[in-house]
Formats: C-alpha cells, structure tokens, sequence
C-alpha cells in the first residue's frame, strides 16, 4: 500500500504532490508520536484547501449576517409598534382617579383628579426621563351646527403636550389643533359630514355640568380626522383642554398620561409615582395594562414572524451542512492516505473537529462583522415601510443589533459547521482504507 | 446535442455524491420559498376571513350615501324597495344568506347616565352564523326569540357598568322625527378587534328596531357568499345590475384598513422572504459553484483531447441545466407534501386582537407561490454554473489539468 503512494511522484504529475505526501507522512508521524499539533495541521489544510474554505466561508458568513438581518428587522419592528402605540396613544404611565377606568364614562364627574394639587405637579415633572405630561378631560354632549344637533363624544386636549403626544390621528382636510388657537375644534369626518360642517365653520358645544345646569361654547373647526375605526369618526371631536374645561365648568381633567424617553423607564416610574402620591387618589396605570390591543397584536405578529425566522434558520442550518459536507466528501481520499499513513480514526476526527471549529469561528466572526455593518448601513438608509392603518405617513424601518441576536446567529452557525463537518469525517474514517483510497473522484 | 445530453446525464449519475449534494440545495430552497410564500398568503387569507365574519359580510348592499355619511342620519338612507333587493340578491348562485341591517344613533341609558351610541338593528338567526369571529365576552348571543334583548359593545357595558340581564332604555329619534325609547334586556356583551368599535356599539333585533324608529324600511343588507373567492365576481356582476341610487361594496371596501395593513405586512414579511431569497440563491450558487471547481481537472482532460470551451460550457449547461429542473421539481412536489402535511396538523398561533381563541395557520398552495419558487429553483442552477464555466475557459490546460486536488 504505501508502494502505491510513493509511486505517485514518479509519475512526474507535479512536485506539490510530492510535498504534499510528505506533508501527509509527517502527520500521520507526527498523530503517532505527537509532535506536531492537531490544531496546527488543521489551520494548514484549512488555508490549502482554498476553493473549498471559501465556499463553507462564505455559507457560513452569508448564514449569520441573514440570520442577524432577519432577527433584528423583526426586532425593529416590534419595538417601532411599541413605541408608536405609546407615543401615539397611551403614553407610558397614565394618572387617574381609582376607578376611573371601569366606571368614569358613565359618570365622568365622579372621577376627575383633584386639580391643582402641587404635590402631584411636583411628582410628575420631577420624573427622571420625564418628556411631557398630557392632560385628557372626557366630554359628550351636544354639537349644533345651523338646523342640525347631534350628540357627540369628545376629549379635550392640550395642544402643545399633543405635539409630542402625536395621536394616532390623520388629517384628510385641516390640521390639528394649534396652543395658541382656543376656541378651536377638530371633528370626525363622520360627524362633520353629518352636521354639515367643513373648515372655519362654527359649532356650538353643548354638555351637562356637575350641578345638572347646562352650558355651552363655540369653536370654529380647523380640522377634521380620521382614526383607524369609521365608527369612531362618525362621534367624535376634540377641543383645547382650556374650552372643555370652560364647558365641563371645571378646572381638573380625567387623565393624565406622561412621556418618558425611555420605555425602559417604565417601571421604575411606576413604583415612584405609587409611593409618592396618595394610592386613595391617584391610580398610576403602565401602558402594558393599557394596551390589549397592541399587546395581543405583538404576540400574533411575533409569531408569524417567528414561523419565518425558522424557515430561515432551517435553510441556513441546511446550507451550511450542505457546503461542509461536499467540503469533506471530497476529501475522502486525503483520509484513507491519513489512515495508511498510521493517523488513528479519533486522530481524524479530531482534525477534522478541529477544523470544523476554526472555520466556524471564523465565518461566525466575518458574519457576524459584516452583519453589523450591513445592519447600520440598512438602518441609515432605511427600509421603506408603507402607513400602516390609521396613519398616512409611511416610515422607514430599520434593523436593531443586540447582542442576542449576534450571539444566537454565531452559535447556531458554530454547532451546524461543526456537527456537518464530523459526519462526513466520521463516516469516511470507517471505510476500509483501501476503499477511502480509492474514492478519488 | 442528444449526445451532449447524454453526457451530462451520465455525468450526473457518476458523481452521485455531488449529484445528491447539489440536488439537495436546490429541493431544499424551493421548499422554503413555498413554506414562507404559502404561509405569508395565509396570513393575509385569515385576516380577511376574520373581517368578513365579525362585522362586514362579504358585500353589503344600500344607497350609496350610507356608505359615505355613515350611520348618523337612517331616516334619509332606507332603502326604497327592500324586498325585491332581498328577492334578487338570495336568487344569486353564489349567496349563502341574506340579512338586514336598520343602522340608527342614540342614547343609552342605564338609569343614571345617557350614553351616546351606535345601533344596529340585525336579523340574529343569519348574523350568528355569519358572525363566527364575534367574539363573546360574557353572556350569549342574540337569538331570534329575543324580541327586546340586546347585545352591547365591551365599551358601552363597562362605560354603563351593564352585565347581562340588566335592563337598560334606548332613546333616539324616529324617523318623523319625535322622540322614542324602548327598553331592553342585556343577552350579551361581544368584543370586535375595533376598541373604538366596541365603544359604541348596541345590537338588538331588527324587529326591535324597526318598531323604536317607527318604521319598517332596512338601511342595508349585508351578504355572505359560499366561499370568499367569488367575492369579485359576485360583486361586480351584482354592480353592473343594481339600480341607480343602490351601491355594492366589497369587504375590501368595507374595511379599508385592510388593504393598508395587507400592505404593511407584505413589506415586512418581503423583508424577510428576500432573506429567504437570498439564503436559498448563495446556498444553491456556493453547491453548484463547489461542484464544478473540483472537477476542473476533468474539464482540462476534455480540453486537452480535443474538446473546445464551448463543448464544455454546452456540457456543464446541460448537467446543471438537468439539475436545476429535477431539483426544483421535487422541491415543488417535496414543498407541496410538506405544506399539506404542516396544514393538516396546524401551526398553533395566539389570538388575534378581536379574540380570545388562538388560531391554527396553516400554509396555502399557491399556484404563482409554486411557480416562482420553481423558476428560482432552476434559474439559480443554471446562473450558478455561469461562473465557473466562465473562469474555467479561462485556465490554461495544463493547469487545468494539474488542478486535481
């Protein structure tokens, strides 16, 4: 047997082939006596095999940045939805009287917050990451408009908070309210439609007061929106706080909801509101109690999303195996030449083990470089997203490196390659030597 | 030709390792295209299903002012000749069932507090079987011996602190205008994705209704079909038909936000299938790419006894070519087993926003999904093979030769 190989120079194909005997004699001396390191052989026909490197590189490499990619769009995503829903509706706390959720539309005087009390003003703007506090005061009443009354339900706002606070609310004609307009309104579509109002008309508010009297405003319209529900636009307006205030004849509100400018904060601020105001007068709400809707939407989208991302990881796990397993097939003469030459069947597995490793750190490594790079290439142009319901404004999504994510993408790309790289190793270092030998081609 | 052919199938059946290998690329690939595509339509296809079954039908039938100017105003929107509608609309192949709808606004009052609302009077038989994603809070559904019972929005019953078997008054306008009210008994309380929606809402039988509006006119109909599919057909048949002041509109129509989310949601998702796009066309580039470069050697014999490059790219377009087509065709088939199989047993998925139930998603065989994944499956083969033949052609044949190894 060892005739045949030595024979092989003779031939006169090339010298490199020559070394590379060589090569093969001193590691099968060398697994036999130990001298030349595992790890050492392993870089070495890692670097010689060039063609076949570069493609279980590149498998690898182009698994973890599509993996990391994936990941973090979905990520983005998910936190874009969180953030718009508080920054558009809920705010991340919201102050209110105890109770108020359950039963402060049916009777809204029962339930406004003591108004001008320092103690709560103090607590509020002392928040640390405290952006913005949005009075809401809840109306329903009367509007006229000429020969038409129709009942309507209402908030008043404070305009200068909804500028930060942007309500989820779109503009098909008009604008939102503005701070320093007071006797302004903004109308459903619906019901402007309705009453038969458009833009600069005028409306006449009318609504029951604590005392059971009646009182009234005007307001001219500068606005009228949609939300994402027709129904909703078909009753509803909005005022300036200070004219609800005039008409509720009161000087409180129902609500207080507070931006922080970080969601991360959320708690925190949670547990010191509670301890600081009084618990028989203020209820501190978190958005996450508030947000059904989002909260049972984000749970559906993650897993639709989620069922993608597997077919991902399948595909990419798949790939990799694929390319280390042609990469070791074709190798399956090198190891009957190993196996003739004295190397044991666990010195083959070793190596290629070994190898399996190195490759895997490094293409998990490049992956993981080139990934990030991409990400904040992507994020810094953007991906065009269009409005989703409710709003007419399309944004661009972008995708969020964390170390979660880098580190899940580096670890399953590390366990494919190396598992995909012994089997084939361990299958061919059970082949009598003879057939391994001959397997060339 | 014939021969070069053969060639290549012989080729195939030598190096079956390769064969096997490259083949597995590519039936891998086309599976997941399927998968991802199959189930992203799914989504989309439940969404809707879940819209048309809690509040819209698959068409809705009245004047076209009720569709603009909303429910405000029923006493200047009923329909001139309801019954002939309903005749013509149940004669139509494709309905299942017909129901009236009277839409009117008023006062809510629980003894204490008026409370604006929204109300519908609805024929409860047909609207329960049509209303399968309305969801049920606490309580039952209106049945149709309900004469003066009524179901609330979650909204309404909390705003009021109503619970089933309260009794509450309806108050609002008639048609001629004068005041009337009518009391009814809480049956139930239901829950639509729409918060807004549930605010509002008040449902109590048609009869119920017709009698506190003074009236015996419907403001529309809405119509279930027998199967979603034949929602456009029947629709722009029924347009084409209806008498002037009449319009039909479509579910699509009726939620309009559902197109804007389909649109939302195809770009995200497309996001994500261009990565599956991605992974697949390196994956079957990086096997066919590999496959080539180790038989360089057996191109520079070829070369060297005569062969010219044209001879060899005919040959490796050939053998890629054959894998390409096998590869993708069992990719279809394999993707096809797959996804019935994966249908059958259901991919358990959380309750959607209007509901308490989670859903099973399964993945859709789509014909366009199929056909794309297959032209992918082959035009990567064949493009992954361009590269390779290329930079051979380019070897001189004596390092060609030498390249074993």
């Amino acid at each position: 047997m060892p005739c045949h190989i030595l024979t092989l120079p003779d031939n006169g194909l090339s010298r490199s082939r020559l070394h590379h005997v060589e090569t093969l004699f001193k590691h099968g001396l060398g697994a036999m006596t130990g001298f030349a390191p595992l790890s050492v052989q392993a870089l070495r026909n890692i670097v010689r095999q060039t063609n076949r490197s570069r493609a279980a590189l590149s498998a690898i490499v182009f698994g973890v940045v599509a993996m990391v990619l994936a990941a973090g769009f979905i990520d983005w995503i998910l936190q874009f939805g969180r953030d718009h829903t508080i920054q558009s509706q809920l705010g991340h706390v919201q102050v209110m009287k105890p109770g108020f959720l359950e039963s402060g539309r049916a009777d809204p005087y029962a339930y406004l917050l003591p108004h001008d009390d320092p103690l709560a003003d103090e607590a509020l703007q002392t928040l640390p990451g405290f952006r913005v506090s949005a009075p809401r005061l809840m109306l329903s009443g009367l509007a006229s408009s000429g020969e038409t009354t129709l009942s309507f339900i209402g908030e008043g706002v404070d305009p200068a908070a909804e500028e930060i606070m942007s309500a989820a609310l779109r503009f098909p004609t008009g604008r939102n309210l503005r701070a320093d307009e007071p006797q302004t309104a903004i109308v459903g579509r619906g019901l402007a439609e309705n009453l038969g109002v458009g833009l600069n008309d005028s409306l006449i508010l009318i609504a029951n007061t604590a005392e059971g009297s009646v009182s009234a405003v005007e307001a001219r319209v500068v606005g009228l929106f949609e939300s994402i529900t027709q129904a909703y636009d078909d009753v509803a307006l909005r005022i300036p706080i200070d004219l609800a205030r005039q008409l509720m004849r009161t000087e409180s509100e129902h609500l207080r909801l507070v931006l922080l400018d970080d969601t991360g904060r959320t708690q925190d601020t949670v547990t010191r509101l509670r301890t600081t105001l009084p618990a028989d007068g203020y209820q501190i709400v978190p958005w996450h109690d508030l947000a059904d809707f989002y909260n049972k939407t984000s749970a559906l989208f993650s897993k639709q999303v989620g069922v993608i991302y597997a077919i991902i990881a399948v595909i990419i796990v798949l790939a990799i195996s694929n390319s280390m397993m042609m990469a070791v097939m074709e190798r399956v003469a090198e190891i009957g030449t190993m196996m003739a030459l004295g190397t044991r069947r666990s010195g083959i597995l070793g190596l290629f083990l070994l190898e399996g490793c190195i490759l895997g750190v490094l293409g998990a490594a490049g992956g993981l470089a080139l990934g990030i790079v991409i990400s904040l290439v992507i994020s810094a142009i953007g991906i065009p997203m269009p409005p989703g319901p409710g709003s007419s404004w399309g944004f661009d999504a972008g995708i969020l490196v964390s170390a979660d994510n880098l580190l899940k993408a580096a670890s399953i790309a590390m366990t494919t390659t190396v598992l995909a790289s012994i089997y084939p190793a361990w299958k061919a270092s059970r082949l009598e030597i003879v057939d391994a030998l001959r397997t060339r081609q | 030709m014939n021969q070069i052919l053969r060639l290549g199938l012989r080729n195939l059946l030598r190096n079956r390792v390769r064969t096997f290998i490259t083949l597995g690329a590519i039936v891998f690939g086309v599976v997941g295209l399927i998968l991802s595509g199959g189930f992203v339509r799914d989504i989309f296809v439940q969404l809707g299903e879940a819209l048309i079954h809690s509040q819209s039908g698959h068409a809705q039938v009245g004047r076209e002012a009720i569709f603009s100017y909303g429910s405000r105003s029923p006493e200047k929107h009923l329909l001139d000749a309801p019954d002939s509608v309903r005749r013509t609309l149940t004669a139509q192949p494709e309905v299942a069932e017909v129901m009236a709808r009277i839409t009117f606004s008023g006062l809510l009052n629980n003894g204490r507090t008026d409370y604006a609302i929204i109300g519908d009077g609805i024929e409860p038989g047909p609207e329960n079987r049509l209303g399968t994603h309305l969801q049920l809070v606490s309580g039952r559904m209106l049945e149709d011996d309900d004469i003066f019972g009524a179901m609330l929005g979650e909204g309404v019953a909390s705003a009021l602190n109503l619970v089933p078997g309260d009794q509450a008054t309806l108050l609002v306008s008639t048609i001629d205008g004068a005041m009337n009210t009518l009391d009814v008994e809480i049956i139930g309380v239901f829950q639509t994705f729409s918060k807004d929606f549930d605010a509002r809402a008040v449902r109590i039988p048609l009869g119920a209704a017709q009698e506190l509006l003074l009236t015996d006119g419907v403001t529309k109909f809405v119509v279930s079909l027998r199967d979603t599919a034949l929602t456009a057909e029947f629709v722009t048949r029924m347009r084409e038909t209806m008498p002037a002041p009449l319009a039909i509109l479509d579910w699509q129509q009726l939620n309009d936000f559902y197109e804007k989310t389909v649109e939302l949601y195809r770009q995200q998702f497309g996001f994500l299938k261009s990565m599956v796009l991605l992974m697949v066309c390196l994956s079957v580039i990086n096997t066919v790419n590999m496959s080539l470069v180790e038989r360089n050697w057996e191109f520079g014999t070829m070369r060297a006894l005569g062969n010219r490059n044209r001879n060899i790219a005919a040959l490796i377009f050939a053998e890629t070519g054959m894998l390409g087509l096998i590869g993708a065709s069992v990719g279809v088939i394999a993707g096809c087993v797959l996804a019935w199989i994966i249908s059958g047993i259901g991919i358990p998925m959380p309750p959607p926003p209007n509901a308490d139930l989670g859903y099973d998603a399964f993945i859709r065989i789509i014909p366009e999904v199929i056909l794309e994944a297959w032209l992918i499956g082959v035009g990567a083969t064949v493009v992954a093979a361009l590269l390779p033949a290329w930079r051979f052609s380019r070897i001189p044949v004596i390092d060609a030769l030498r390249a074993r190894e």
